[in-house]
Formats: structure tokens, sequence, C-alpha cells
């Protein structure tokens, strides 16, 4: 049998038939793709984040530049954005770790739990930030 | 023709369904094709399938009991692994094979390497050498949670493979993650009474960290085992021995 008679369907594609055709999956995989999403917007930042550090430490002139770039509402609200995410990362980080170490916990209470944590902890910040 | 049902004179409505077929014969690759099948209440896909049969359709498929034990009718179904004597006909239904498996024919498709592998991994209590047991032997010591396991998760998997096929990290035999149903087996021998195989090694070479806790294996089982639990029983058990740290890596497991 040669391999163009299965699908071998990717994850991307499972995700978009089953939510548009009434079988949709766990929600463990949905914080899943979530998790894997954040954690490609959190490597992207870090190298971001060391490059404006790295351009702000070259002098009194570029230092005072790239804080008032900083300042711009635009770069506020990808902040905020990036506190979500960073929320997010870290509470299901904390929902994996926990499902490691004590295998019989509900896995679908941890998620909505996690899903809590951000929101509430994503609104505190929010509210603090603005 | 071979009249599976009884002729349906009144039909509750006529639906739309199509059906990935496949002839190796004739096809080149699997092309979507179009049915109407007349519903009446409780029609399952298994009977849709097989009033096309008695309509002159010959569209292969894998059926037995119809009623939910033997495992043999597992499709994809919406793009949902499901058995199909255990869903409701709906309208504009797809239906395909598993896609994990390649195809032989229509619906059917090649599962001999689950088989294979089940022997490679040497599913069975393996022991040193014991007096064969007489009248008067003492009964064997299994612990009440490993008959509890066994009657409750272990002997109910009927072994449909829905949940290899809903595991978006084993999506065919290459793939370094066997798939949920082959822990769920190494579990249920590790619990054995019998058994001094090291059980947890294997788990660990057949690529159990590689579960990334979507527990869509669990979302799928029709028989609402929970296989990704047992994943992460042994997943906890492959991580707290250190020797395996770095003996991850796939080889040739057995
Ligand atoms: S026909 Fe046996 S499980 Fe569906």
């Amino acid at each position: 049998m040669g391999d163009v008679t299965r699908s071998r369907k990717k994850v991307t594609q499972r995700f978009l038939e089953r939510t548009f055709r009434g079988r949709p999956m766990g929600i463990g995989s949905y914080v899943w793709m979530f998790q894997r999403l954040t954690g490609l917007v959190l490597a992207f930042y870090l190298g971001l984040h060391l490059l404006v550090l790295g351009s702000a430490l070259k002098g009194g002139a570029s230092f005072n530049q790239v804080m008032a770039m900083l300042e711009t509402p635009w770069i506020k609200v990808l902040e905020t954005a990036l506190v979500w995410v960073a929320l997010f990362h870290t509470a299901n980080g904390i929902r994996l770790v926990l499902l490691d170490l004590v295998p019989s916990l509900n896995q679908r209470s941890l998620a909505y739990g996690a899903l809590v944590v951000t929101i509430v902890l994503g609104a505190m910040g929010t509210s603090f930030m603005w | 023709m071979t009249c599976y049902l009884p002729p349906i004179d009144k039909p509750d409505a006529i639906y739309n369904i199509q059906i990935l077929r496949f002839d190796p014969e004739k096809d080149r690759y699997p092309h979507w094709e179009s049915y109407q099948v007349p519903f009446v209440r409780t029609m399952t896909v298994i009977e849709a399938l097989e009033y096309l049969w008695d309509q002159g359709e010959y569209i292969a498929f894998r059926s037995n009991c119809r009623e939910f034990t033997c495992g043999s009718c597992a499709m994809e179904i919406n793009g949902k692994p499901a058995l199909a004597c255990d869903t409701l006909l709906e309208d504009g239904m797809r239906i395909e094979p598993l896609s994990r498996f390649p195809v032989i024919k229509d619906l059917v498709v090649d599962t001999s390497t689950v088989p294979e592998r089940f022997k490679a991994l040497k599913l069975w209590p393996e022991c040193k050498h014991r007096e064969p047991a007489t009248k008067d032997s003492p009964p064997l010591p299994a612990a009440k949670s490993a008959i509890e396991h066994y009657r409750e998760t272990y002997s109910r998997c009927i072994e449909c493979y829905s949940c290899l096929d809903a595991c978006p990290q084993s999506d065919s035999d290459e793939s370094p993650y066997f798939g949920p149903l082959y822990m769920l087996q190494l579990a249920r021998v590790m619990e054995h009474p019998l058994d001094e195989k090291d059980r947890v090694a294997q788990a660990a070479e057949a690529g159990i960290s590689h579960c990334i806790n979507c527990y869509e294996c669990a979302n799928v089982c029709p028989m609402n085992l929970s296989p990704a639990t047992i994943v992460n029983e042994l997943r906890s058990k492959t991580i707290r021995r250190l020797d395996l740290l770095f003996g991850r890596r796939r080889k040739e497991v057995g």
C-alpha cells in the first residue's frame, strides 16, 4: 500500500474539520494548541526583548529614545497582550506539571481552572497597567 | 443483492452522506462520493452502509457485532474516529476510513501492524521459570486494585484503534510515539502479578514522553475508558527513573 491512500491528518486539519462539523475536540486539545502558540509568542518576545534592551543600553540619548518609543499606546496594547499570553502559558504549564505529578487529577477541571486564573489575573494586570 | 435490511417504505427523511471511496484497482487517489439514504428513526451509520450495499453500491467496510463489542467498525465520521454502529446517521455526514492506517479499499484499513507491535512489545507476563500450578498451590497474590483495574479498564478495551487515530502525536507507524493503545496494554501487563519485565523502560522507549496531555484518546474512546490517564500514570513512573533520562530515544522495543 502506498502512502497516497492514507490521509495522515495533521492536528490543524483535524481541528478545523471537527470544530466546524459538530464534533469538537476536548478542551485538552484546545489548551494544548494555545500552549504552543503562546510558547512561540514568548520565544519571539524574548529575542525582541534582548534586542530592545541592547539598543537602549548604548548611551543616554538612545535610552531616552527607546523609552519614549515604549510609551506609545500601541506598544502598551502589545504589552497587555503579552501579559495575557504569559499568564496563560504559566497557568497551563502548572496544570501540566500537576498532571505529571498526580496523574489521577481531573484534567478538564484543571484546564478550566487555568483559564479562570488567566482571566482573573489578566484582568487585574490590565487594570493595573492602564 | 444481499438484503441486510427490511425494505424502507416510509422514510422520515432523505439524507445526503459523503463517503471517501478508494478502489486500488481503479483509482490512484481516494475521492469523495455522495449518496442518498432514506433515514428512519434510530438508523446508524452501519445500517446506512448496509442499505447502500443492498442498493448495489458495494462499499467495503468492516463490521461484525453491530453492538459496540467487536471494535471492527471504527471509522472517521465527520473527522472524529467513532464506531459506525454506535453513531446515529445525520444529514451531510462525511465518512472516511481511519486516517492513521493505509487504506485497503474504501473504508477498510490495513491494521496488521498493530498485532505485530503487540508481539514485539511482549505483552504477556514474562517471568522466570515457575513450578506448574497444582490443585493445592495457593492462588496468585493479585492486588485488589489490580483486579479492579482489569475489570474496569483493561478488559473493556475493544481494540477499535480509535485512540490511535485520534492521537495527534502518533499519526502513523513511523512517528516516535507508538500511541495510547500500546500504553494501555503495557499498563495492563504491568499490573499482572506474574510479570517481571521492565515495562516502564519499554514505555519510555515507545516514546511515552511525546504525549502532550490533550486527552483526545479519552475523548473519542467508545467504551469511555481513559487511556490518557493511564499514559499519565505510566509517564509519572518514567520521569522518576533516572536511568531512563537519556535512554528515551526509540530503540527496537522488545
Ligand atoms: S460492528 Fe462491532 S463494534 Fe461496530
